[in-house]
C-alpha cells in the first residue's frame, strides 16, 4: 500500500471515528446509552443492522467459503438473514419492545425463566466474542497480504482499531454506534462493489468466469456457480441449502447486539421497515463478495489458506488509491461490528448478569458506568479465539453456531409464537446443547456416527426439531399435571397483533418477585411508550410503498426466483 | 433548538471536507500508477459533486 492508500484510510475512518467520539457525548442515563431514547428512524437502523452483520471478517471469510461452497451462501445472505429479519422485526421484537425491556435475554427470564437467561447470554458472548476473533484475523490477513506490513505491525493496528471503537461507543453508546454503522456501511457497500466490479471486467464477466473453471476442473463450474451445486457426502444439497438459511436466520433472532437496534426505533413501524433497508443492502452487498469467491478460485485454484482468497485479489487486481478505498471499506466494517457487539454484549453483562444477580439496588448512573467500563474487555475477549481460526473462520463459525445457537432460536421462536409453557425453555435449550455438543464431539474424534447425526448441515436441522419437540412435550406433561399457565401470565410475552402497552408497565415491573425495589423493576416501569406509527395513519390506509408487510412479501418472492430458478 | 442547528451544519461542512479530501487522494493515487484512472476519477468527480451539494447547504444555511 502507498502512501496516499493510508491516506485514504485514516481519512474516512479517521473521519467517521472522530466524528462518532466529538458528537455523540451520553446523558449518563442508562436509556441514552443503552437504547439511543428509542429515537432511531428506520433507515438508520437498516443500515446500522447491515453493518453490523457484515464484518470485515464476512468480507474475508465469505469469500474464502464461496472459494470453497461457492453461490450456495447466496441463501444465507439473500434469504437467510432477511428471513430472520423479518421474523425478529414483524414478531419477535415485538412484545419485547411493548413490554419495555432493554435485552432479548431479559424477555427470556419473564418468559421462561432465570436458567434461559443466563444461557442466552452465555450463548451470546460465545458467539459474538468468536465473531470479534474472526474480525481480527482477517483483518490482521489484509494487512500482513495487501499492505505487505510485519505480524506485529498488524497486529498493533487491529489492536488500535479495537481500541478507537471502544472510545466512542463508551461515551456516546447506542447512538454513537448506529449513526456511526450508518456511515460505515455505504463506505463497506462502495468498497465491496470496486473490487468486484474491477475483478469481474478483468476476468471476462460470467463467460470468462464459467471458462476458467471449466479449465481447473470440468466439474468446478457446476459445483461453485449454482446455488444447488454444492453437496458433501452424506448430505444432500437441500439439506445444505437449509443450514445456509437457518445460520443467518438464528444469527438475526438471537443476537442481542441486532435486536438492541430495533429496541432503539422511534416507532413499531420504524423497525420493521429496517428489516427491509437491512434486507436489501446486504443482498447487494453480499452479491459482490460472495461471487467473488468463484472469481478467486479461478485466479487462485490451490490455496491452502482460504481466507487468504480475498487480501490475494486485492492484492493481484487493484492499483494504489483504490486498494486504499477497499481497506477504508474493510476497516469500517470491523468498526461498524465491534461498536455493535460491544453495545450488546455490555447490554447482556450489565442488565442480565450484573444488575439481575451481582448488584441489584444501585442507582441509573452506577449501572451506565458498569456498562462503559465493561466495553473494552468484551473487545478484548475476542483475542481468545484467534489461535482456532486459522483453517477456515467459516466452517468453524457454522460448526459452533450449529451445534450452540440454533436451540436458541427454537426457544425464542416457541415462546413468541406458542403459548408452550414457562418451565420447558430450559429443557429445550440443555436437550438442543447436548445434542450439539456431542455431534461435534463425535464427529472430531471419529466415533463412527452416522453423518446424518454429526455432520454440521444435519445439525441445522436436527437442532429445530429435537428442542422443539422436547418443549412441547415437556409443557404438555407439566400442563397435565398443573393445569395450563393463566392468560394473564403470557400477557405481553407472546406475539399479539395489538396490545394496550399502557398496561404492560405495571404488569412487568411487578412480574417478578426477585425484582422488587432494584433498577431493573425501575426502568421497566418507567419505559417510555412509543407509539406504532411515527406518523398519522391516513384514513385509507398507508399508500403500497410505505407497508413494510408487503414489501417484505416483494422482496422474499424476487430473492426465491433468484435462488432457486434463476441460479439454482 | 439552536444545538440542534449548529450539529447539523456541523456535519454538513464536516462531511464536505472529508469527501473532499477522499476525492483528492484519488486522483493523487494516479501518480503513482495510471492503471485504472479513469474509474478513480469518476469516483472521485462523485465525490466531488456531494461534497459541493453538502457545502452549499452548509453555506446557504449560515
Amino acid at each position: 500500500m502507498t502512501l496516499v492508500d493510508w491516506l485514504l484510510v485514516l481519512v474516512i475512518n479517521g473521519g467517521i471515528v472522530l466524528y462518532g467520539i466529538v458528537v455523540f457525548r451520553g446523558k449518563g442515563e442508562s436509556f441514552d446509552w443503552y437504547l439511543a431514547a428509542k429515537s432511531m428512524p428506520w433507515w438508520v437502523i437498516g443500515l446500522s443492522a447491515f453493518g453490523t452483520a457484515v464484518d470485515s471478517g464476512d468480507y474475508v471469510s465469505i469469500v474464502g467459503g464461496s472459494y470453497e461452497l461457492g453461490l450456495s451462501q447466496l441463501s444465507s445472505w439473500w434469504l437467510g438473514i432477511a428471513v430472520g429479519w423479518i421474523v425478529l422485526s414483524f414478531f419477535v421484537i415485538v412484545p419485547m419492545y411493548r413490554s419495555g425491556v432493554f435485552t432479548n435475554a431479559e424477555w427470556l427470564e419473564f418468559r421462561f425463566g432465570p436458567g434461559a437467561r443466563v444461557i442466552a447470554v452465555l450463548i451470546n458472548i460465545q458467539s459474538r466474542t468468536n465473531v470479534l476473533g474472526n474480525i481480527f484475523f482477517s483483518l490482521y490477513l489484509v494487512l500482513k497480504i495487501v499492505a505487505d506490513i510485519g505480524s506485529g505491525l498488524s497486529w498493533m493496528i487491529v489492536v488500535g482499531i479495537a481500541i478507537t471503537s471502544a472510545i466512542y461507543i463508551v461515551r456516546g453508546g447506542l447512538k454513537a454506534g448506529v449513526l456511526t454503522d450508518a456511515l460505515q456501511s455505504i463506505i463497506m457497500i462502495v468498497a465491496a462493489f470496486v473490487l468486484w466490479g474491477v475483478v469481474w471486467v478483468k476476468g471476462g464477466g460470467w463467460t470468462g468466469l464459467n471458462e476458467r473453471l471449466t479449465a481447473i476442473d470440468p466439474e468446478l463450474a457446476d459445483t461453485l456457480l449454482h446455488v444447488g451445486g454444492y453437496s458433501p457426502d452424506g448430505v444432500p444439497a437441500i439439506v445444505v441449502i437449509f443450514g445456509l438459511i437457518v445460520v443467518l436466520t438464528t444469527y438475526a433472532v438471537i443476537n442481542q447486539y441486532e435486536a438492541i437496534r430495533f429496541l432503539g426505533a422511534k416507532s413499531e413501524w420504524d423497525f420493521k421497515m429496517a428489516a427491509l433497508v437491512a434486507s436489501v443492502a446486504t443482498a447487494i452487498c453480499l452479491w459482490f463478495n460472495v461471487s467473488l469467491g468463484p472469481l478467486a478460485r479461478a485466479d487462485f485454484p490451490n490455496l491452502e489458506t482460504v481466507d487468504a482468497a480475498y487480501p490475494l485479489m486485492m492484492a493481484k487486481y487493484l492499483p494504489p488509491g483504490l486498494i486504499g478505498l477497499v481497506v477504508a471499506g474493510l476497516i469500517a466494517a470491523a468498526y461498524s461490528t465491534f461498536d455493535s457487539v460491544a453495545i450488546g454484549i455490555s447490554s447482556l453483562f450489565v442488565r442480565d448478569i450484573y444488575a439481575r444477580f451481582i448488584v441489584r439496588k444501585a442507582d441509573d448512573a452506577h449501572y451506565t458506568l458498569v456498562g462503559r467500563i465493561s466495553v473494552p474487555f468484551i473487545i478484548a475477549l475476542g483475542f481468545v479465539y484467534i489461535p482456532f481460526i486459522q483453517e477456515g473462520m467459516l466452517l468453524f463459525f457454522l460448526r459452533l453456531a450449529g451445534a450452540i445457537a440454533v436451540p436458541l432460536m427454537t426457544i425464542i421462536l416457541l415462546g413468541v409464537f406458542t403459548r408452550v409453557h414457562r418451565r420447558t425453555g430450559i429443557f429445550g435449550l440443555l436437550v438442543g446443547l447436548t445434542y450439539g455438543i456431542l455431534a461435534i464431539i463425535a464427529d472430531a474424534n471419529k466415533w463412527g456416527w452416522p453423518v446424518w447425526i454429526t455432520h454440521t448441515w444435519w445439525t441445522y436441522l436436527w437442532n429445530i426439531i429435537l428442542p422443539a419437540t422436547t418443549m412441547l412435550i415437556v409443557s404438555r406433561v407439566i400442563t397435565s399435571f398443573r393445569g395450563p399457565m393463566k392468560e394473564k401470565e403470557y400477557k405481553g410475552l407472546v406475539y399479539e397483533r395489538h396490545t394496550v402497552a399502557t398496561e404492560l408497565r405495571e404488569l412487568m415491573g411487578h412480574r417478578l418477585k426477585v425484582l422488587e425495589g432494584t433498577w431493573l423493576q425501575k426502568t421497566l416501569i418507567e419505559a417510555p411508550i412509543n407509539p406504532e406509527y411515527p406518523f398519522k395513519v391516513p384514513p385509507g390506509g398507508l399508500p403500497w410503498y410505505r407497508r413494510p408487510g408487503l414489501l417484505a412479501i416483494f422482496y422474499l418472492i424476487i430473492v426465491c426466483y433468484l435462488l432457486f430458478v434463476l441460479l439454482w | 433548538m439552536e444545538n440542534e442547528k449548529r450539529t447539523i451544519q456541523l456535519e454538513l461542512i464536516y462531511s464536505a471536507v472529508i469527501l473532499l479530501l477522499v476525492a483528492i487522494l484519488l486522483i493523487a493515487s494516479n501518480l503513482y500508477s495510471t492503471d485504472l484512472w479513469l474509474v478513480k476519477t469518476m469516483i472521485a468527480l462523485a465525490l466531488f459533486i456531494v461534497s459541493a451539494i453538502l457545502g452549499k447547504i452548509y453555506w446557504s444555511h449560515r
